[in-house]
């Protein structure tokens, strides 16, 4: 396999995500390649790497809030379930001008990581959470 | 014992991802003087699928598996996942310590 150049990977970036059969032909499997960082330069690279490490902080730091040892069980199940939410309302807040920064993305993310661990009985004071009107708002609409 | 999903950042976008073996490796055979129809579905082991991680993680992983090693067993779950058997928590934390000092952020063990 071989590298693909910067221009080729962003020619093959249509906005999202690169997929899988994208990223499988473009990671190498090369022991050098996994110190060098071929998609830094990449703006909307960047820009999905910033979100995922607010979303990351943002879990870390409600999780703190709420005691939860990183290692407790119930994470998976929760995650995942928080993942597929926020993958369905994401776009929908995008369109509606609810979600605009990463800031914002994060924020939602927190509170759909919120709702999976109520629905565990864990209880999550409104405290622990990002205060934002707009996406309470747009959750108990959209999600009741 | 409790068992733990080993996550490293995906060296494009740097989010926690992890390994999961969907299916067997068929594997078949070829000789010089007979045919041979047998094929037979392999499951990789911990390590083989930790080693597959190699240029989609941040870091080596024959580095990850040697810091693993010494305090847990890499097993593949029933799911397919490529995780760490560990006695207990505190094995967990004392793992999750020892990839921190050496790879930073980078290598994660989690549900």
């Amino acid at each position: 396999m071989r590298a693909l150049r910067y221009s080729e990977t962003v020619s093959n970036h249509d906005g999202g995500w690169f997929s899988t059969e994208q990223q499988f032909e473009i990671l190498l499997g090369e022991k050098e390649m996994s110190e060098r960082d071929d998609w830094g330069h990449d703006p909307s690279v960047q820009s999905m790497r910033r979100v995922f490490a607010r979303m990351e902080k943002a879990q870390q730091e409600l999780l703190g809030r709420l005691s939860i040892s990183p290692f407790d069980p119930r994470l998976r199940r929760r995650r995942e379930e928080a993942r597929t939410f926020f993958e369905r309302a994401w776009p929908l807040a995008a369109r509606r001008g609810i979600v605009v920064s990463e800031e914002d993305a994060a924020s939602l993310y927190a509170h759909c990581l919120a709702r999976t661990l109520r629905s565990d009985g864990i209880e999550v004071p409104s405290e622990a959470l990002p205060c934002d009107e707009r996406i309470l708002e747009f959750l108990s609409e959209e999600h009741p | 014992m409790i068992r733990l999903r080993l996550f490293g950042r995906c060296r494009i976008y740097h989010d926690p991802v992890t390994p999961v073996l969907r299916a067997s490796a068929h594997i078949g055979w070829d000789a010089w003087f007979r045919s041979i129809d047998l094929v037979t579905p392999q499951r990789l082991k911990g390590e083989e699928l930790l080693l597959r991680t190699r240029g989609w993680w941040t870091v080596e992983p024959t580095d990850v598996a040697e810091v693993v090693k010494q305090h847990g067993h890499l097993v593949v779950g029933e799911g397919g996942e490529l995780m760490v058997e560990l006695t207990d928590r505190k094995a967990a934390g004392e793992l999750s310590a020892a990839l921190t000092e050496r790879f930073g952020d980078q290598v994660l063990i989690a549900p």
